[in-house]
């Protein structure tokens, strides 16, 4: 052990010696030319091409239709007639409660004055989760039931995962141009991943007597799916759903980089205005569709036993009816637009107060501001690029790997960072990263302590969860918006953004641990006599651990996926090269900006899997 | 088909290995003694099962008895092949079960087989009267038929008023009974149960095993049931198998085993079952005469009966077989000898 850290530590004085400072700009391996040629092939054959004639054009031609056919069929509704669909569908599982705010929710957009936009939105996310499902149960069939499939769609659905959604905009930008039809495919795009995988695991996880009960009765395979497997998997099916919307709604502001227009468009216009009253104003919308979308979906399913309300089929078809002949009416007096808005009126405060917030708390906002920029930020940049040579990083940050989780993780980082190095995105990398780890320790000390506290209160949870989960489908912008207001347009914003952003998915994770912890171990403690603080920090917190790491991973993935809305407000690094190569369009730098992000991503996370995993309390053979 | 003088079910040689590879190397390694994790280090196969020969008599009830871990759940999915066996043969009624292709196989298990599943394997999406209509829908019956059908079979069990719960609304007892009646209802010539009953309370369990017994007399049916419980397997059995590490270490009736264990494994067992409810007077049976005008008792009745009449007088007690022919005695001594064998 000792001739080991000795040999490691010759090897890194030799690396620092010998080796050069930062990453040389020489040893390009100029990766970025043939994507650019490819770029400019495309540009050239888009209108000759067979495969455009015959697929990609007609097929956009197709999306455009259908997001028209929608458009126009919730332009020509009169606005009070989703509201009682919306309300008629929730009431019949018998909780009036969130019918009538799931109703309020639908006319939300038309109180603020984005009536319109969210319909342009709505439309956007109705055809993109329709290809979702059309797309995404089959192929979770196939992964599902055949391990060939599997081993060739997990790998991509991780990877799509990570990949920062502007770098997979550009090759669609490429194929399909720009408007609200290739939006809607990049959202498909974006937001397939978790519809194939909840297929997928609800037809896994059917248990296997049903499905050996169903074999041993002759069923053929076609019978057993469709009998068993997949009504089991329903309430999964239904989850992926929920999932894809809330992805699809996550990009909302992204997609309108490719003309996606609606309630993304008037978010983007918030932040280059800096009106976060508005801002937030506009994304409550985003928050009530999903809700909506949310709400209806899940009270479709049916548990099996659930009392809910029987309508006649008969009252259902007058209902429809009804329902028609009130909308003609609505119609012709004309009442389709929500008759009043209150957008401004709630706009104005908030927008003061976040003036007042910014001078009265000037003394301690611009030195967090600078202490961070100058002090961490500028620091890690010179380091890396200046005093470090990149042959003594790739050395100990490959030790570290080997230490953690063996030879293999070991070769990986250190490619890894080489390559990274090789596209020539070291210096953006640089920034990124230590922009991810300010970000992360934040988000580390306030969400754990929170997490742990909640884990023992179950009601405070039961309290504090929904709005949680609420804040888990606002656009990320949003978050950026007050903070662009607090401190100026720089790092700083994006990364408190990011730290606002990545809490409540690390605060649920620790909380679940802490709360999954087995009641007997619990009592076991107990019953030694154990204090309240020893049951906590001798039993609950390290039995809790592998939940704790999983939370931290999750946090520096989602601190990784706000690099891009970072880079949007002035945080430069990868994030930023990502937006410059949408915008531009530039493939070859998208390419190496994708690169460096899922090779970042993917050690971070091996590592951080690969230390809950040793934590984790070796299970019996 | 008609063929009543072979065995319902007959297994030749069954051997199941998991793992990569066609397992004819961890085959031949097991045939020359290599032990269990030595194979598993060498081949990475496990053996679970190994070499299993046995043959089910038309109505003849054949218990699997053995602990988790010893390949009786793999066997009975050998031989109902939801698991492929790696070698061996299976025929029913003298059909090669292995040479069926899919669609035979089908008909198979639509007509001539069912199965009970230790988790009871019901279908949580669809009502009880569903669940044991399940096996007539695969086979296309039109509703009113299986649903008439299905409800005939779900008063035999006791259950009629709970056609249109759902199972996870029943008691895990009252679930085995839809389990139990599901199977039944496509009329199986062969019902393999996989520990039906081990998921259930004791007292439950014991109510379940009456109401098989009960079933059993008037249906006649051949059944192979799997289970971890040694004294199941006694109250069940006609013939019991005891299965340990992959293979059987002994077969044969209740009485052969609790009176003759063949292993040191399987006098564990023995060692705590109540001999006098499980050995017949046979067993205990000495040579010699008792007074012509004294007592007498059957052959085949149980130790246990016998006692109160030891008790009541010192003189021995005539034994006659079936045809009332007397074939010696028992007497205090002999009793008392066997009991004693069981505080050993």
């Amino acid at each position: 052990m000792k001739s080991r850290i000795g040999g490691l530590l010759v090897l890194i004085i030799a690396a620092q010696t010998f080796g050069t400072r930062g990453f040389p700009e020489s040893l390009n391996i100029g990766i970025a030319e043939p994507i650019t040629g490819v770029q400019s092939w495309v540009r050239k054959n888009r209108s000759s091409n067979w495969s455009f004639k015959f697929f990609f054009n007609p097929l956009i031609s197709v999306v455009e239709f259908g997001l028209n056919c929608v458009e126009s069929f919730f332009t020509w509704l009169p606005w009070f007639i989703p509201a009682i669909v919306v309300f008629v569908v929730i009431a019949r599982t018998r909780r009036w409660g969130v019918a009538v705010f799931a109703a309020f929710a639908v006319v939300y957009p038309g109180i603020v004055g984005v009536w319109s936009e969210s319909i342009v939105t709505i439309s956007l996310m109705a055809v993109s989760v329709f290809m979702c499902v059309l797309v995404g149960i089959p192929l979770g069939v196939l992964t599902a039931l055949n391990t060939r499939t599997e081993s060739i769609l997990r790998p991509i659905l991780d990877g799509m995962q990570t990949v920062p959604a502007t770098v997979y905009l550009i090759p669609i930008v490429l194929v399909f141009g720009i408007g609200p039809a290739p939006a809607a495919i990049a959202t498909v795009i974006y937001a397939l991943p978790p519809m194939v995988r909840l297929t997928a695991l609800g037809i896994q996880q059917v248990p296997r007597s049903a499905v050996e009960a169903a074999q041993m009765f002759g069923a053929t395979k076609r019978q057993v799916l469709a009998k068993v497997q997949l009504p089991l998997a329903v309430p999964s099916i239904i989850t992926g759903i929920n999932q894809t919307v809330m992805m699809a709604l996550g990009i909302v502001v992204i997609a309108t980089l490719v003309g996606a227009g609606g309630l993304g468009q008037e978010i983007n216009q918030t932040v280059r205005r800096l009106q976060p009253g508005r801002g937030l104003i506009v994304s409550l919308a985003v928050v009530a569709v999903a809700l909506v979308l949310d709400r209806v979906s899940m009270s479709l399913v049916s548990t099996p036993g659930a009392q809910r309300i029987r309508i006649k089929r008969n009252t259902l078809y007058i209902g429809i009816i009804c329902l028609a002949v009130a909308a003609v009416i609505g119609r012709v007096l004309g009442w389709i637009e929500f008759p009043f808005s209150w957008g401004t009126s709630f706009a104005d405060p908030i927008d003061t107060g976040f003036k007042w917030f910014r001078t009265t708390f000037d003394v301690v906002t611009r030195p967090f501001n600078d202490f961070v920029v100058r002090e961490i930020l500028v620091r890690a940049q010179t380091l890396f690029n200046e005093t470090i040579t990149w042959q003594a990083v790739v050395v100990v940050a490959s030790a570290f790997s080997f230490y953690i989780a063996g030879w293999k993780m070991s070769l990986l980082t250190a490619s890894g960072i080489t390559f990274i190095g090789l596209t020539g995105r070291w210096p953006d990398s640089v920034d990124t990263l230590a922009q991810t780890v300010v970000a992360v320790i934040l988000s580390i000390l306030i969400a754990i302590p929170i997490g742990i506290w909640l884990g023992r209160r179950p009601r405070a949870e039961s309290i504090i969860a929904p709005v949680l989960d609420a804040m888990q489908t606002i656009p990320c912008l949003v978050y950026a918006i007050p903070f662009v207001m607090i401190f100026s347009v720089g790092p700083v914003p994006g990364i408190v953004a990011a730290v606002v952003y990545a809490i409540p998915p690390g605060i649920r994770l620790t909380s679940l641990g802490i709360r999954q912890v087995h009641y007997e171990s619990l009592e076991a403690a107990t019953t030694f006599g154990a204090t309240q603080r020893q049951v906590l920090w001798g039993v609950r917190v390290p039995l809790a651990m592998p939940s704790i790491i999983l939370a931290i991973n999750q946090m520096v993935m989602m601190v990784l996926a706000m690099a891009i809305i970072a880079g949007m407000v002035g945080g430069g690094g990868l994030g930023y090269r990502s937006i410059e190569a949408l915008t531009k369009p530039d493939s070859g730098l998208g390419v190496e900006v994708g690169i460096a992000i899922v090779i970042m991503a993917t050690i971070l996370d091996r590592l951080l899997q690969a230390t809950a995993k040793r934590l984790q309390a070796p299970v019996a053979i | 088909m008609e063929s009543g003088d072979l065995p319902a079910l007959d297994l030749r040689n069954i051997w199941k290995v998991f793992g990569p590879g066609d397992g004819s190397r961890a085959i031949e390694l097991a045939k020359n003694g290599v032990s269990r994790s030595d194979i598993l280090q060498q081949t990475q196969q496990t053996v679970a099962v190994r070499d299993v020969s046995f043959s089910v008599a038309r109505g003849e009830t054949f218990v699997v008895m053995g602990l988790s871990g010893s390949g009786k759940s793999t066997l009975i999915r050998c031989l109902s092949r939801l698991i492929e066996p790696t070698q061996g043969e299976v025929s029913l009624s003298g059909d090669n079960l292995l040479a069926m292709n899919e669609e035979q196989l089908r008909e198979v298990r639509r007509g001539r087989m069912s199965m009970v599943f230790q988790h009871f394997g019901l279908f949580p999406h669809r009502k009880v009267i569903d669940n044991i209509a399940y096996g007539l829908e695969v086979q296309k019956i039109d509703k009113q038929t299986r649903i008439a059908k299905a409800t005939e079979i779900l008063k035999t069990v006791g259950l009629d008023g709970w056609a249109n719960h759902y199972p996870q609304q029943l008691s895990g007892g009252m679930q085995q009974r839809v389990g139990l009646a599901r199977a039944l209802a496509v009329d199986p010539q062969i019902l393999l149960f996989d520990e039906p009953f081990s998921a259930l309370d004791p007292l439950i369990r014991k109510e379940m095993q009456d109401e098989l017994i009960r079933l059993q007399k008037t249906m006649q049916r051949t059944v192979v049931f799997i289970t971890h419980d040694f004294a199941e397997a006694l109250r069940l059995g006609d013939r019991i198998a005891i299965m340990k590490d992959g293979s059987f270490d002994q077969v044969g009736t209740p009485e052969e085993i609790v009176s003759s264990p063949a292993t040191p494994y399987v006098r564990e067992f023995v060692n705590d079952v109540p001999r006098a409810k499980v050995l017949s007077v046979k067993t205990v049976t000495v040579a010699g005469t008792a007074a012509t005008n004294g007592r007498t008792v059957m052959a085949t009745a149980k130790i246990e009966t016998i006692i109160p009449m030891l008790l009541e007088g010192d003189e021995a007690i005539t034994v006659t077989d079936a045809s009332n022919k007397a074939i010696g005695v028992v007497n205090r001594q002999s009793v008392a000898k066997i009991l004693q064998a069981e505080q050993k």
